[in-house]
């Protein structure tokens, strides 16, 4: 299996491709999604005049390196998209749909992920025990 | 030339006298007393002070203790050396309980006791030294005068009248002038004796006493051994002349109606004998005493027209402080920069400021523990990070990182941070309370208003609780097992989660370690918190500071501040046991009293013929002149901080707040001349009747004559009679109006009968001598006074009312004289 089809591939084939196709897209993620938190980090580090808990600064960079994950994978189905010749854009195929389930379920995982994560942040601060992690 | 002076007041009336003469002083020169005269006063009553004078009182006390009397009389008794005949007998009290009892030989017992003799001696003999070195071009006046002055109705003054005056002549050598001005009861209103059996009793044994010692048929009699050892031998009597006042008047004219009248009239008197009268009378009474015009008492009439400046100044200035101090304990409204605001509409604004103050103030507190010393170079705050490398890279030698954390902070290890803490935690306190001072002493200082002050420190109070609520919630408290509890807690939070795969373990838990570290503190601070809260709502005692001593603002200190403030206003009627308290609105009341009072032959002028006219437009024109609308506490403090004055000392602040209120008003009052000088002579030109009344008055004698219905006083043309002012051509003007209008030629206007004193502003005085009577007779209060012989009778009378010997009788009375001698 070359790499562009893991990437681009838009042609089902058959299950077990699928899952080897989810599972590596996942891992990309998740490296790139560690990546920008890293950056997000860095770039912006904790103003130390702001008496802010560095487990609350650290929780709302993750906050903030989630939509930025977004814009990238977005860019990246973009590209999908656009890379794909517009027989293989077969919008009526329920396979079509099945061969996209890797980009969806990251897609959707994301968005839950931010909504779980902000929730939970949301309710750090409303906590009134001492430590708040 | 003036004398070098020494004026001793006996007793309270004494002190009232000499406060009335520096009083006048004041009034016409602005100064308390000149450089050739000291005032003095002894007193037995130990809570009998000299009031207050708007510059500094020159008056100087001299307490005659009596505080054991059984053990003073025993001791003067044991003494073999002393004749102590006259001694009263020790266990008695006396008459009641303040000073000599009214009995006169507790009086005179009062100067021979303990070591009051000796500052009695030390007091004039200072007092002489102190005018001694006054430039007298004339050698002859070198030698002082000296007046001695009291009432001779209590044990005070007629115990201690006779011996003062020879101890005067015994320390100042050949000393001639030693004169006395006395008071003596009048009448009374029912013209009896009834209830006040006693003070006539002292005034007869005293009037006795003097006349036992200067009459001359008696011969030197004062010869006897001073309990310091010094002895005394005078064959002249105690006194060149002695004056006798009362509150009547010989004649038909009305008696002054108050004692503090007879206290002014007195002070007057005296007054002008140091402002030039003496000198006069003096030139006038040699040829008197050559050719037996005037033998060795005397009486006056005396009289003024006057424009009270002084007084005005004074109400103005009572006026004035009641304005600041009623800013100052206002409980709805105060001042910011110059604008009147509701108390209770800006407490949402204050609360908000208040509660921003607290949180900075605690967070300064801790941020001060931040550079405790765990070791020796080592701050707490900077370890936390290294502490944080060692437990993340493993680096330390404990069996876990839980054991290694728990030992930092455990309140069950030693040399840990909670050690390090917990020594230095009066820091935290310090500033805590530094913080709470500030802010009340800042309110205090910005605003002048105690119930704002009073309101911050409650807000702070609600701060403290709710800071304490949120410990409380979040578990956290000043005891120790609860603190093992929650460290056990952090601990566990500690090695959670700490984001290694970000590379921020570190940060992570130094963070960590120092919401722990700053959990601690809250720990060891939450004890401190409750004392402080504890304190500033009930405490009664004052909690300090470890450095420069600065103490935490209380809720009692502000009530009592307040309360005290609030009395100096006189919001309160005064209790029982605050006799001593000084009340604005009191004295105004008194000079208000004293202003309208007609019984005194003080007649009051003024520009718009209103006493409140003339306040009112004085107190415009303060305003105008000072620039100030609203009174503040730089006028009487300038610059120094309000709290530190109002806080300093409760016991003294009524008389410091009393005084310095009156005092700093009434020199600003002067020094921007609110009140304006007035010529008393255009008040005769417009108003001659009147002025001739009260000229009239100081034609009788200030003391009731005539027992046998025959013997009056009579004039002569050696015998003083004065018209006193500031110049002569107003007091010619005076002169001349009463005689072309209302042809009254009693005062004459030429060189014997017109006096000019040129700094005697806004007064001007009738005064007429007397000691003369119309048989030829030299006047002697023990023969000629109307009342002399009803006096006798009730002397003698007396102690068999009272259950008393006439033998125990004299002791009491009469300690001058022996008893068989006085019967012979």
């Amino acid at each position: 299996m070359d790499i562009s089809n893991l990437f681009f591939g838009l042609e089902y084939r058959n299950v077990p491709d699928l899952i080897l196709r989810c599972l590596f897209l996942l891992l990309v993620s998740a490296l790139v999604l560690w990546l920008i938190y890293l950056a997000v980090i860095k770039a912006f580090p904790a103003k130390k005049k702001i008496n802010v808990p560095r487990d609350f600064s650290l929780k709302l960079r993750f906050l903030a390196a989630l939509p930025l994950f977004l814009v990238v994978f977005s860019v990246y189905i973009y590209f999908f998209i656009t890379t794909a010749k517009p027989s293989q854009l077969q919008w009526q195929q329920p396979s079509f749909y099945l061969n996209l389930l890797p980009q969806l379920i990251i897609y959707a995982g994301v968005i839950i992920l931010f909504l779980i994560n902000y929730s939970g942040y949301v309710k750090s601060l409303k906590k009134t025990e001492v430590n708040y992690a | 030339m003036p004398k070098p002076t020494i004026i001793m007041g006996i007793g309270t009336s004494g002190l009232r006298i000499v406060e009335q003469v520096q009083h006048f002083y004041y009034e016409n020169t602005g100064r308390n007393k000149p450089d050739h005269v000291e005032y003095l006063y002894l007193e037995t009553d130990e809570n009998s002070y000299p009031g207050i004078t708007a510059l500094k009182n020159e008056i100087k006390r001299v307490y005659l203790d009596l505080g054991d009397k059984e053990t003073m009389i025993n001791s003067l008794k044991k003494d073999a050396r002393l004749d102590g005949s006259w001694l009263p007998p020790a266990g008695e009290t006396g008459d009641n309980d303040a000073g000599a009892g009214g009995w006169p030989a507790f009086g005179r017992a009062a100067l021979w006791g303990f070591q009051n003799f000796n500052q009695v001696a030390k007091s004039v003999s200072n007092a002489f030294s102190a005018v001694a070195n006054y430039d007298v071009k004339e050698g002859d006046d070198s030698k002082p005068v000296v007046f001695i002055t009291g009432s001779l109705t209590g044990g005070t003054g007629t115990g201690v009248f006779i011996d003062l005056a020879y101890m005067v002549r015994n320390l100042i050598p050949d000393i001639d002038d030693v004169f006395g001005l006395f008071l003596i009861p009048g009448l009374g209103k029912e013209g009896g004796f009834s209830g006040k059996e006693t003070i006539y009793c002292n005034t007869y044994a005293a009037l006795k006493s003097l006349d036992y010692f200067t009459s001359k048929r008696n011969g030197p009699k004062y010869e006897l051994l001073y309990p310091n050892g010094s002895s005394a031998k005078f064959e002249k009597s105690p006194y060149k002349l002695v004056q006798i006042i009362s509150q009547d008047y010989d004649g038909s004219v009305p008696s002054i109606g108050t004692l503090d009248g007879l206290y002014k009239m007195a002070g007057l008197y005296v007054f002008l004998n140091i402002y030039g009268l003496r000198e006069e009378r003096m030139r006038r009474l040699v040829d008197a005493w050559q050719n037996e015009h005037m033998g060795k008492y005397g009486t006056f009439g005396l009289s003024a027209i006057q424009y009270p400046k002084a007084q005005l100044e004074e109400f103005l200035a009572i006026d004035l402080s009641l304005e600041l101090l009623n800013r100052w304990i206002d409980p709805n409204m105060y001042y910011a920069q110059g604008n009147k605001i509701q108390m209770n509409a800006a407490r949402t604004g204050i609360l908000k400021e208040t509660f921003i103050h607290f949180e900075k103030l605690l967070r300064e507190a801790f941020k001060s523990l931040d550079t405790v010393e765990v070791e020796k170079g080592r701050q707490i705050a900077n370890d936390l990070s290294r502490q944080a490398r060692i437990i993340n890279f493993k680096e330390h030698q404990e069996e876990s990182d839980y054991v290694y954390i728990w030992k930092l902070f455990s309140s069950q290890q030693a040399g840990n941070y909670y050690e390090a803490i917990r020594h230095n935690i009066k820091r935290a306190e310090d500033i805590i309370i530094t913080g709470f001072h500030e802010l009340i002493t800042g309110s205090v200082d910005r605003y002048e208003s105690l119930y704002l002050a009073r309101m911050q420190l409650q807000i702070m109070i609600e701060a403290l609780d709710n800071c304490l609520n949120y410990w409380k919630n979040i578990k956290l408290s000043g005891q120790q097992p609860k603190w093992e509890a929650m460290l056990d807690e952090q601990i566990k939070w500690m090695l959670k989660k700490r984001y290694k795969s970000v590379f921020e373990q570190n940060n992570v838990l130094t963070d960590r370690l120092n919401t722990t570290l700053e959990l601690l503190k809250m720990h060891l601070i939450a004890n401190k918190l409750v004392a402080i809260r504890n304190n500033i709502v009930e405490g009664d005692f004052s909690v300090v500071t470890f450095e420069h001593n600065i103490e935490l603002p209380r809720l009692k200190v502000l009530d009592e501040i307040i309360s005290i403030v609030g009395k100096t206003v006189g919001k309160d009627e005064r209790q029982k046991d605050e006799k001593q308290l000084n009340v604005l609105k009191a004295r105004k009341a008194e000079i208000l009293d004293d202003i309208q009072d007609n019984s005194i032959p003080i007649l009051r002028v003024y520009p718009s013929n209103s006493f409140k006219e003339e306040v009112k437009n004085s107190n415009h024109r303060y305003k105008q002149l000072s620039s100030k609308s609203i009174p503040s506490k730089n006028d009487i403090i300038g610059e120094a901080s309000l709290w530190t004055y109002l806080s300093r000392s409760k016991d003294t602040l009524n008389k410091n707040l009393y005084f310095d209120c009156i005092s700093q008003f009434e020199r600003d009052i002067r020094r921007y001349e609110s009140v304006k000088d007035m010529v008393i002579s255009d008040y005769v030109q417009k108003e001659p009747r009147e002025a001739q009344k009260i000229a009239t008055r100081a034609l009788y004698a200030l003391a009731k004559v005539n027992p046998d219905q025959a013997t009056t006083f009579r004039d002569h043309m050696y015998i003083p009679k004065l018209v006193i002012g500031q110049d002569q051509p107003t007091i010619n003007r005076v002169i001349e109006k009463l005689v072309d209008d209302m042809n009254f030629n009693e005062f004459s206007n030429d060189k014997n009968g017109v006096l000019e004193i040129g700094g005697l502003k806004n007064i001007l005085v009738f005064y007429a001598e007397k000691g003369l009577m119309n048989n030829n007779n030299l006047f002697n209060p023990t023969q000629h006074l109307r009342y002399i012989r009803d006096l006798e009778k009730l002397y003698h009378d007396t102690p068999r009312d009272r259950g008393r010997s006439p033998q125990e009788w004299h002791i009491i009375r009469m300690p001058y004289i022996k008893f068989q001698k006085e019967e012979n």
